[in-house]
Formats: C-alpha cells, sequence, structure tokens
C-alpha cells in the first residue's frame, strides 16, 4: 500500500544515529524526543539491524565513536550534530544558537570529544546506570535535602521545615512547675472573668505561643521563639500594648469580650507542689488603649 | 568518591519507588482529610499574629497572596486534585512536582504561628524527594498507558516488568532514611544536651505525660511554659520566675496517665527512647535484619506515642516503608493470583 501524501511529510526527516550501550546517549534520546516538537527525528540506536543497510555510507567504528545526523544529503557528526539538533529543538534553540557563535566549534568539538572518550571509562556511565549528569544534579539535591534536615539541628532552628528537634527535651524544676498565662477582663464595679486564650481564628495553644514569642519575651535573648535582644520594660510594655490592642479588637469581634469591660489583666501562673502562685504583670486599659506593667 | 557513588548510586531492583509513591501519596490524602478542612480557622488570622515559618519565608514572595484567604482556597483546590493525581501516577511527574509545592506552602503557612508541626516535615521533604526521583513512574497509569500502545505496536512483554520498570538508583531511597536518620539523632542528641539527667530518670518524660493534670488547675490551658529561675535579676523583669522557653504540647491519653504515674516505666520508656533515636546513627551500617529491625522499632515507637501523648507521626511510620521490597512484594502477589484462579479452577 503506498502511504498518503501527508503521512510520507509526517515522516521524520533525519535519523539519529546514537550508541544504544550509553547511558549519555539513551538520556539524550530520552530528552530529545520530548524537545523534537517538530517531529524532525527518528533515533536509532547503532545496534539496529538495518542502520547501516539504510546508510552504507557510514561505518560502524564511526557510529561507535559519535553520534550522527543523516538525512537530506547531509550527514553530521559529534559537535556537529548536537548543534544541529539543538538548533530544531524550540526549548534548546538559542543553545544551538550560541553552538554557531565564531569559535564556540573549538571547545565545543574537544569538549564532545573527551565526553564521548570517556563516557565508558572515567563517566562509567553503561546502559541503565545514572548518567553523569543525573549523578551530579542528584549530588545537589541530596545534599540540599540534608542540608535543610542538618541545618535545623546544627544551627538550633526551629522553624518549618527546620528543627533542632528538641522533642520534650527541656530542664524540669525539682517541684515540677509549669507556667501559664491568663488573660483576665476588669469591668467597671471590679468584677474579674477568665477570657477564652483563643482569638482571630487561633486556638488556645497557638495563640499563647504566639504571644509569648512575639510580645511576651524570653528571659533568654538567644531563644528561637521569644528571645529579644537588649529588651527593656519600655519595649515590654509597648508590645504588649500592641498585643492587647489587637487581642481586644479579636475577642470583641468574637463576642468573648464582656461589655462593660474596661481593662484586660495580664497574669502569670506558677503551678506546682501546693497552692497556685499567681502574679499580676500589668494591665491594659482599653480607654486609654495603654499597657501598664504592675508595680 | 567511589564509596559516595556506590552508597547513592548503586542500582538495585530490591526497591521501588513508583510502589513507594503509592504509599506516600495515600498517606497525604488520608492526611489532607484533616489538615485541609483545619486551614478554616487559621484564615482569620490577623495578619499581626502571622510569625512566618521559614519554609514561607524562603517562598516570600508567595507571602502577599497567601495572606489573603482566596489564594489558600486555590491552593487547597489543587491538593485536592494533585494527590489523587499523584497518588494514580497520572501526569506522574509533573502532579508530584505540583502536589510538593502546594503541599510546601500550605505546610510553611500551618506552622507560621510559631508551631512547628513536627510529624509533616519528613514527608512533606519526601514529596520532593519522590517528584525528582528516578522510576517514580512505576506502578502508575502513565506506565500503564504506554505499555498498552506497546502492546497495541506488537511488542511483547510481561506486563509486571513493564509496569515494574527498569531497576533504578537507590539515592531516593536511601536520602528519606537519611534525613530521617539526622532528625532521629538530632533528637536523641537534644534530649541528652537540654534535660540531661532528667530525661534518663523519667523526670521530664512524666513531667509530659502528667501534664493534662495541670490542666483543671490552670483554667483553659494546654500551652504550657518552662522557666530559667537562674536567669540574672535584671532580666526578670516580666514575671519573677524567669520564664523562658515554650513547653512542647501533649494530649495525654488515660494509657499515657497510667504510665506517668510511675516514675521506674517513664524511666524504661525513655531509655528505650534515646537508644532508638542515636541508633539511627547506625543505620546504613547495620545489617539488612538490623536495618529492618530498627525501622519496625521506630514505627512501634510512633505508635507508642500516639497511644500514650496522643501526638499522631504516622507519616514517618510511612516513610519507613520506602525500604520493603516492593517489586517483589507486588510480583508475588502477582503469581498469587493466578495460582488462585488455578487452583479454583481445578
Amino acid at each position: 500500500m503506498t502511504p498518503s501524501p501527508d503521512a510520507v511529510s509526517a515522516r521524520p526527516r533525519y535519523d539519529v544515529i546514537y550508541d544504544g550501550d550509553c547511558g549519555i546517549c539513551e538520556a539524550t534520546r530520552f530528552y530529545g524526543e520530548r524537545l523534537d516538537w517538530l517531529g524532525l527525528f527518528r533515533w536509532r540506536p547503532n545496534q539496529e539491524e538495518g542502520v547501516l543497510a539504510d546508510h552504507p555510507h557510514l561505518k560502524r567504528e564511526d557510529l561507535d565513536r559519535a553520534v550522527h545526523v543523516v538525512g537530506c544529503g547531509r550527514t553530521l557528526a559529534g559537535f556537529e550534530a548536537m548543534r544541529f539538533l539543538m538548533l530544531r529543538w524550540p526549548l534548546a534553540a538559542w543553545l544551538g544558537a550560541l553552538m554557531h557563535l565564531p569559535g564556540a566549534s573549538i571547545p565545543g568539538r574537544a569538549a564532545y570529544r573527551w565526553v564521548a572518550d570517556h563516557r565508558k571509562t572515567v563517566l562509567a556511565c553503561r546502559i541503565g546506570e545514572p548518567t553523569i549528569l543525573h549523578k551530579a544534579l542528584a549530588s545537589i539535591f541530596i545534599c540540599a535535602v540534608l542540608g535543610v534536615v542538618g541545618a535545623g539541628a546544627l544551627l538550633r532552628v526551629e522553624s518549618w521545615p527546620l528543627t533542632c528537634a528538641p522533642m520534650f527535651a527541656n530542664h524540669v524544676e525539682p517541684d515540677g512547675a509549669r507556667y501559664s498565662f491568663r488573660f483576665i477582663s476588669v469591668d467597671q464595679s471590679g468584677k474579674e472573668r477568665e477570657l477564652p486564650s483563643s482569638a482571630g481564628g487561633l486556638p488556645e495553644l497557638r495563640l499563647k505561643r504566639v504571644f509569648f514569642a512575639k510580645y511576651y519575651g524570653s528571659v533568654d535573648p538567644g531563644y528561637e521563639y521569644g528571645g529579644i535582644a537588649d529588651d527593656t520594660p519600655a519595649k515590654f510594655e509597648a508590645r504588649m500594648t500592641a498585643f492587647f490592642a489587637c487581642f481586644a479588637d479579636e475577642a470583641r469581634k468574637d463576642g468573648a469580650l464582656p461589655a462593660g469591660t474596661l481593662a484586660i489583666r495580664l497574669e502569670t501562673i506558677r503551678d506546682a507542689e501546693g497552692p497556685l502562685e499567681r502574679h499580676t504583670c500589668g494591665t491594659y486599659t482599653l480607654r486609654d488603649q495603654r499597657f501598664r506593667r504592675a508595680p | 568518591m567511589k564509596r559516595w557513588n556506590a552508597f547513592w548510586f548503586a542500582t538495585t531492583p530490591r526497591h521501588s519507588i513508583g510502589a513507594f509513591r503509592i504509599i506516600l501519596c495515600a498517606w497525604f490524602v488520608e492526611d489532607f482529610l484533616s489538615f485541609l478542612p483545619g486551614l478554616d480557622s487559621l484564615l482569620v488570622r490577623p495578619g499581626d499574629w502571622l510569625v512566618p515559618s521559614a519554609g514561607l519565608l524562603w517562598m516570600g514572595r508567595f507571602l502577599p497572596l497567601l495572606e489573603a484567604g482566596d489564594c489558600l482556597t486555590a491552593l487547597r483546590v489543587f491538593a485536592w486534585i494533585l494527590a489523587p493525581l499523584a497518588l494514580l501516577g497520572i501526569g506522574t511527574r509533573f502532579s508530584l512536582i505540583a502536589l510538593a509545592l502546594v503541599n510546601f506552602l500550605l505546610r510553611s503557612w500551618h506552622s507560621s504561628s510559631v508551631y512547628v508541626s513536627h510529624a509533616s516535615i519528613l514527608p512533606s521533604l519526601a514529596l520532593f524527594v519522590l517528584a525528582l526521583a528516578p522510576g517514580v513512574r512505576a506502578w502508575s497509569v502513565d506506565a500503564l498507558l504506554e505499555a498498552w500502545r506497546s502492546r497495541r505496536r506488537g511488542e511483547r512483554f510481561l506486563w509486571a516488568d513493564r509496569l515494574a520498570g527498569r531497576p533504578a538508583a537507590v539515592w531516593p531511597i536511601h536520602l528519606i532514611l537519611a534525613a530521617a536518620a539526622v532528625v532521629y539523632v538530632s533528637a536523641g542528641v537534644a534530649k541528652l544536651r537540654w534535660a540531661g539527667g532528667d530525661w534518663l530518670s523519667g523526670r521530664t518524660l512524666q513531667w509530659y505525660l502528667q501534664g493534662t493534670a495541670g490542666k483543671k488547675r490552670l483554667g483553659d490551658s494546654t500551652q504550657f511554659f518552662v522557666a530559667n529561675r537562674d536567669a540574672p535579676a535584671g532580666v526578670k523583669f516580666r514575671d519573677p520566675w524567669g520564664i523562658d522557653r515554650i513547653a512542647n504540647s501533649t494530649m495525654s491519653t488515660s494509657a499515657g496517665r497510667t504510665v506517668g504515674s510511675s516514675r521506674a516505666l517513664c524511666a524504661a520508656f525513655s531509655w528505650a527512647t534515646l537508644a532508638l533515636e542515636l541508633g539511627f546513627a547506625f543505620l546504613f551500617v547495620l545489617p539488612r535484619a538490623g536495618q529492618y529491625a530498627l525501622l519496625a522499632g521506630a514505627a512501634a515507637f510512633h505508635a507508642g506515642i500516639g497511644a500514650l501523648m496522643g501526638i499522631d507521626f504516622g507519616g514517618w511510620a510511612v516513610l519507613f516503608l520506602a525500604a520493603v521490597d516492593w517489586n517483589s512484594v507486588l510480583r508475588r502477589a502477582g503469581e498469587f493470583l493466578p495460582g488462585l484462579h488455578a487452583s479454583r479452577a481445578a
């Protein structure tokens, strides 16, 4: 049956003949087939039966040494074949154009020759094994992933996805004390009521962490969550003012701030053996929107 | 260099990154059922209370978009679409890369309130490893379609061989296990460094397991803090005790509270934890049986954490399944099925 004219024109115009036992060549074919949007090339391993019969002017030893592009009366080998291919792959055409610049062929040919001569010795690139490019890129990626995982541990950074993996490791006081915070509303009659410690979409656990790390501050200036260098009582008051302004707004939106509230008192609690110990850190007054430390 | 190549780039038919893709993506689909709807409450978080995590800072240019809820909603839709595609292996490479990025952004955003979701770190990194791993299209719909096309062209092959693909370099599996080993060893070192004798005596673990006991006395508190009573007086202007650190949070189960009532049991669990975590330093020098034992021990360890502390580290245990020879398992399953048919016919 005679193929239709359309089918004939749709056929690839060039044969790309490569070493089918070479991993680098196989990888080049893999990507080359995907980049050949114009459908110009047919990739054929030089071990395939019929390659030499189709192209009797080629010699087996030449095909073992370099990739060949054959078709439309042209035969190109090695570096010349590669830049011919690249110029016709739309995504790589810019690289093909660079390879055609005057003088580019001298280092290009040398580099191609070196890779071709060493691909099965130094580069150890046999079929089924990762190519040298794969190994290089994968090595960079391996170092990056282990770097991310190791950096948290080495630099003591605790911020997703970095972790220094504290994982339940902290000093416990002899009496097993644990500490917490309470936000207490105070109305005109002096009546107090504990406010829910969840606001603005943050549950209690997260809100108290944000409160401690960003506003309250740690006595350890080196701590990643709440370590504040050169902290002073004045700076502390300013941060508390900023926090409670936002907290009061959010609590009001949530309907959690009782009507008639004049102030919010910040209480710190120490829970150990025996009765709770309470300490009033200060009070935020809603009228003048200011937090004052307790004397 | 030779040892580097031998360790990372040896090719082996023993591991199947394609089968592991199915397992890890199945875990993500299951996890998304609770994780993605849970983001709703954070959507109304005031900007002032957003404390960007390292991941969110790295993706800094997305930050303004992320603060607007619309972008987050779109990302969640993408996550729902991409996770099943990656699981089934449809547009495998693309769907994995996109899923890894979307998941990274969502998790970074979720952990941007001074809360590090440790349980999601390693699975999220493993997703990136999978996305770039060779052989990830094995056991995928993509591979099935490619095999079907080859069969139509007249090629003859065994379906199992074609779906399993060629043996691939072992680096993705080793990288996932190495990353896990680094985190475990760091956790072990941190326990010795920060808790020291308190950890070895079981006091620290007991303190955590009994944590919820204090809940009744501290109102609605589930978040505790610890203090450094020895801090200089000059920095103790906030409170008289010197509060200095956020404690990890747990919701001890009744089993946890039972264990927490015995110092001896807590000490035994603490020693076992330390031995396991520091044992990961030897993961790659152990014989294969030893490796499997260590990984099985770690999976049991996470099951124990879930049972005692109510913390789900299931995603980490899933990572250990990367070490299983899935190609053998799937081939044997394939052999078993015709055998079953034969016995029925008989």
